[in-house]
């Protein structure tokens, strides 16, 4: 990543970008961190991040989460660049392996969350295009669905039902499968 | 855009907060996103939710990413003390989402997107097509002096389904001796002579249609050589690797087999049989990613090597995974190489380890394998191409 040599420290300190956040925090992360958005990654490679990077859309509370998880995943993106040139190393497995459940550990205890704060961390990696945490912060709220009857979720979510009568026998008609 | 998913608004925020009604919503394609992530089954349930939901999840674009991201299996399952046989579509968690009782003690399937082609084990009993969106038996197979295992296939290029055999039989020459040999059958089904098997030209060099031997992808049946006839029948020019290609449209057999990247190497004075006891059971065909792939294994080092096939006309092969497994796979003796069945969205790779009913998955960055669930009295094995989400 960083050049060799006597440069390494400049080199650090020149990685470092500054993101704005709609109430006009500032947050200087590394551009490793940073770079876990794919939208930030554009910008920074059409050269456009000098002076910071304004995200209106984000809240310095969310952006502060958003921060959290990606410095913590940046550096298993870096731990796994490492493995696969050395994954005959049993030793180098076992390490991983740890690693790996410490960031379960993570994801878990960063999806501890209410669920507002839980939307705005969708909306937020949505927009900045964050695969990892999308994944991670959709899947939370498809449990928070599985396995609930479509009452228990239209009052969960404030969801009004529009659908008339014969539309539900139709429903339970085609995939009748899925009801028994 | 719509939103049609939103929280209960906590009571103590008055409604023109910071929490506004703007942001306690989310949008149609985030909404897109979370149902990706539910099963099929729940997300048939949960279209009674609205219609928002009921019109996102039958959409067939939503459907389609859907399938690639939960894959489903069909399994013939036979319980041996009530010798009840049924097909189940099973989520990769184990859990069994659709049952047809089979009326006959089946083995093998033949899977090609909705439709499903069973074979019964005992030769009286005819072949059924089923639909699996509606469990109806859709065909009944003729006439059962044409072969046994029916190959299903489905041609892109006029939407058709076909029903391929590869029968053998026995004649004799002029002199008076037996011959054996193998005739190729086509049907059509939903046509007007459907209920009729045209014979075509028999294959090039005697085939396997069991599967594992023989695989179809894009309208184009291969094959892998008939090992128990191998040393007698096949001319010495035939590997244990070589391919033969019959192409569904036309309903003839390519000319020129197709020569494996396995056993190219292979001099003309090697001994055939020790080639018989090398290679009978260690290559299988298998399709992955709508690519052909020859799956190799290595039985002293339980390796497997998967072949792909990057070019036809050029005999163009890539081996783009090679890895080994624990031991364990040994069972009573018997070998149980895992067999690939599909790429998942992740990059790993599930695969099927036989007789011990076992779906394990393998990841090749860590090259590690695990287990994801036991599929009990599993006579027969496929995935399911179709969509159970689109009704259409």
């Amino acid at each position: 990543m960083a050049s060799a040599g006597s440069g390494d420290e400049k080199a650090a300190a020149a990685a470092m970008i500054t993101l704005i956040s709609s109430d006009n925090e500032k947050f200087e992360v590394t551009e490793a961190t940073a770079t876990l958005s794919q939208t930030i990654r554009h910008m920074i490679e059409d050269g456009c991040t000098d002076g910071g990077v304004p995200l209106p859309n984000v809240t310095s509370k969310i952006l502060a989460r958003v921060i959290e998880y990606c410095k913590k995943h940046a550096t298993a993106a870096a731990g796994e660049e490492g493995s696969s040139s050395s994954f005959s190393d049993a030793a180098f497995l076992e390490v991983d392996r740890a690693f790996l459940e410490e960031l379960e550990e993570f994801d878990d205890a960063f999806l501890e969350v209410d669920r507002a704060t839980l939307f705005d961390l969708i909306l937020a990696a949505n927009y900045l295009d964050i695969k990892g945490l999308l994944n991670l912060t959709c899947q939370k709220v498809a449990d928070s669905v599985k396995g609930k009857t479509p009452e228990q979720i239209r009052e969960m979510y404030n969801i009004v039902n529009d659908l008339t009568p014969e539309e539900e026998a139709e429903i339970r008609r085609e995939t009748q499968w899925a009801f028994e | 855009m719509g939103s049609v998913l939103s929280w209960n608004k906590p009571a103590e925020l008055p409604a023109t907060s910071s929490l506004g009604n703007d942001s306690t919503l989310l949008p149609t394609d985030l909404l897109y996103e979370i149902l990706l992530h539910l099963p099929a089954s729940e997300l048939c349930r949960l279209r009674l939710v609205c219609r928002s939901w009921r019109s996102l999840t039958s959409d067939p674009g939503f459907a389609k990413a859907h399938s690639s991201r939960h894959p489903l299996v069909v399994c013939i399952h036979g319980d041996e003390d009530s010798r009840a046989c049924e097909l189940r579509i099973v989520e990769l968690s184990g859990k069994v989402i659709k049952r047809v009782l089979l009326e006959h003690w089946s083995y093998d399937i033949s899977i090609q997107l909705d439709l499903i082609c069973v074979t019964p084990f005992s030769s009286p009993n005819p072949c059924t097509i089923l639909n699996i969106t509606d469990c109806e038996v859709t065909t009944t197979l003729p006439d059962s002096t044409c072969g046994r295992v029916s190959i299903l296939c489905y041609v892109p290029s006029t939407g058709q389904y076909k029903v391929l055999r590869i029968p053998m039989y026995a004649t004799r020459d002029r002199e008076g001796d037996h011959l054996v040999k193998q005739g190729c059958y086509v049907m059509t089904l939903g046509a007007a002579d459907s209920a009729k098997w045209r014979a075509r030209p028999g294959p090039p060099i005697f085939v396997s249609s069991q599967s594992g031997q023989t695989v179809v992808i894009c309208g184009v049946a291969y094959f892998l050589p008939l090992s128990r006839y191998y040393i007698d029948y096949n001319p010495t020019n035939v590997k244990p690797d070589t391919i033969a290609l019959f192409d569904m449209t036309t309903e003839e057999w390519r000319n020129e087999t197709l020569q494996g990247p396995v056993n190219s190497h292979a001099t003309e004075d090697v001994d055939k049989k020790r080639l018989y006891n090398l290679y009978h059971y260690n290559l299988e065909l298998a399709s992955l990613d709508s690519c052909l792939v020859m799956v190799q294994h290595g039985f002293r080092d339980c390796s497997i090597d998967l072949w792909f096939l990057e070019d036809v006309d050029k005999g163009l092969w890539a081996k783009r995974y090679s890895t080994q497994y624990a031991p364990s796979h040994l069972h009573n003796n018997m070998f149980l190489p895992p067999y690939p069945l599909v790429l998942l969205e992740d990059g790993k790779i599930l695969m099927w380890v036989a007789r011990k009913d076992i779906l394990r998955v393998y990841d090749p960055t860590r090259r590690t394998w695990a287990d994801l669930t036991e599929l009990e009295h599993c006579l027969g094995i496929s995935m399911y191409t179709g969509n159970l989400l689109s009704s259409d």
